[in-house]
């Protein structure tokens, strides 16, 4: 029962990791908490359902529009919602309105187009689970835990390995600095926000696919939020750290305790991380010596 | 190579240039000095695009600068920050390979880094340090380093003696001499005068956002209202 909960608790938590990555992502770079991030995923999921349904495509190639969607919206996003507030030396407060105005927008638009109804993608995964020692473990649930370890692998390597990722890292640290160095800062922030939203349409598809879709679905990424400070906003392993910590903790807690008392363990842990590490739990504290 | 003309720049209502001209020859190591507010760090601002001019023109190699930094840089000219500006998370091979971001060509970038730990040994044996743990004579080291990877044909320093003890200060400016001699063009801003004096071959000399006087270093250093005003003789 216990191990059966910790596996369910994973694959939760692993979408929580995806919606969070690109989440610190964007805060490591610019600062601010794009609270849009959430309906991004949610307009990935609406893309994938509506060339299923309408277009007729394969279930395989709605996924990847979906993806190319919602990253093509996230830089758009940018384009439209943040670059001249980024420009014109604004108070990092003013692209979080902004993003809650585009967060607000979104749902907005997906309801009047597509409609309020919940959805569902019908039976495309089988529904039939495998099990091994006990524990069952859902086809869906393996396939969601899989790809998002290959994504978040991906993305370490990314970061952690290229010119790209060195640019990155780079920006994140100091704009300004990074800029006299060579680095394309803007082209680098869009590459960020497309990189955030092809992240955010895969999460937006499976989280359809397990559970429903609808326009307001997006406020997943509250959760996704809480794992980064958690894990230590504008960290990236922390951010995946803190997912799998909450996705985890919402299992256990709705098994053994009561599955009414999820979100308070969740805000309680929130508050305790904001009281006892501020920084969260792989929070960057880099100091310079000199 | 570098020729700056009439250049007025302000923020918001306040002028800090009102008008400046000069010039930076092939391989010249040229000194702006000034005290505090002079306009020094705007003008260093506005060559590397980070500050747009209100009037006036920038060119190098016969060109107008784009007034966009990394542009800039791929232009040819490389800025050592005020302050140093070390990306502290990253090592220090980081920090130089960022150095050489606009640069394409692998093994050339591969044979810079040798050459800067041939320049720099401490930087060498480093290597694997995050930036913001050096000291603040080796981030001046790195930060010099770091603009060299770009392979500039100028370079421009934003005092780089600041907060160095003296003797730190005396071993960048050996490095610097040296790589002017290897046939970089400096252009360096400074308010330790004597220093500059001693090392560069021409200088200018602001005060409020206005060029003061300008000459060949030698000439500069025995102006007797100069030497009254800035070394205190």
């Amino acid at each position: 029962m216990f191990l059966q909960q910790v596996v369910n608790g994973l694959s939760v938590g692993s979408v929580y990791a995806l919606i969070a990555s690109g989440y610190s992502l964007i805060y490591s770079l610019l600062g601010f908490s794009n609270w849009a991030h959430g309906d991004i995923a949610m307009v990935g999921a609406y893309i994938a359902l509506i060339a299923q349904t309408s277009g007729h495509v394969p279930f395989w190639l709605a996924v990847v529009l979906a993806i190319a969607g919602a990253g093509c919206v996230s830089m758009l996003s940018d384009m439209v919602a943040y670059r001249r507030i980024r420009n014109n030396h604004s108070p990092k407060m003013f692209l979080m309105i902004a993003a809650m105005g585009l967060s607000i927008t979104l749902q907005n638009l997906i309801m009047v187009t597509v409609g309020p109804r919940f959805r569902t993608y019908g039976d495309v995964i089988p529904v039939r689970s495998i099990r091994l020692g006990g524990i069952s473990l859902g086809v869906l649930d393996l396939l969601t835990m899989g790809i998002i370890v290959v994504a978040l692998v991906a993305l370490g390597l990314l970061i952690g390995r290229t010119k790209f990722g060195l640019g990155v890292r780079a920006a994140s640290s100091n704009m300004v600095t990074a800029s006299v160095l060579g680095v394309d800062v803007n082209l680098y922030i869009r590459l960020v926000f497309l990189l955030a939203g092809v992240f955010a349409g895969m999460a937006g598809v499976l989280l359809g696919l397990k559970y429903n879709i609808y326009p307001t679905m997006g406020s997943i990424a509250l959760k996704a939020f809480i794992a980064c400070v958690v894990g230590g906003l504008g960290s990236v392993p922390g951010a995946i750290l803190g997912g799998v910590t909450i996705g985890v903790m919402e299992a256990l807690v709705g098994g053994f305790i009561s599955s009414g008392l999820r979100d308070a363990f969740t805000f309680a842990l929130l508050i305790a991380i904001l009281l006892v590490r501020p920084s969260g739990l792989l929070g960057k504290n880099i100091v310079d010596k000199a | 190579m570098l020729r700056v003309e009439n250049l007025h720049a302000s923020y918001g209502g306040i002028k800090a240039l009102r008008g400046i001209s000069l010039e930076v020859g092939d391989h010249e190591f040229v000194a702006v000095l000034g005290p505090n507010g002079a306009g020094k760090s705007t003008l260093l601002k506005c060559i590397s695009g980070l500050h747009h001019p209100s009037d006036g023109t920038i060119s190098f190699d016969g060109n107008r600068l784009s007034g966009v930094p990394h542009k800039v840089v791929e232009s040819g000219i490389a800025l050592v920050p005020e302050g140093r500006q070390i990306l502290p998370g990253l090592t220090v091979l980081e920090n130089l390979r960022v150095g050489a971001f606009t640069r394409k060509d692998r093994l050339g970038v591969k044979q810079d880094l040798n050459m800067v730990f041939e320049l720099f040994p401490i930087l060498g044996q480093r290597q694997t340090q995050l930036g913001g743990l050096l000291s603040g004579g080796e981030q001046q080291m790195l930060a010099v380093a770091r603009g060299l990877m770009s392979r500039p044909k100028l370079m421009l320093l934003d005092e780089p003696s600041l907060g160095l003890a003296p003797i730190i200060v005396n071993q960048v400016f050996d490095i610097l001499q040296k790589i002017n001699h290897s046939g970089t063009a400096i252009l360096i801003v400074e308010q330790n005068v004597y220093k500059a004096l001693s090392m560069a071959e021409r200088a200018y000399i602001l005060s409020t956002g206005t060029i003061e006087k300008s000459g060949a270093c030698s000439d500069l250093r025995h102006d007797d209202q100069l030497v009254h005003a800035y070394l205190g003789k």
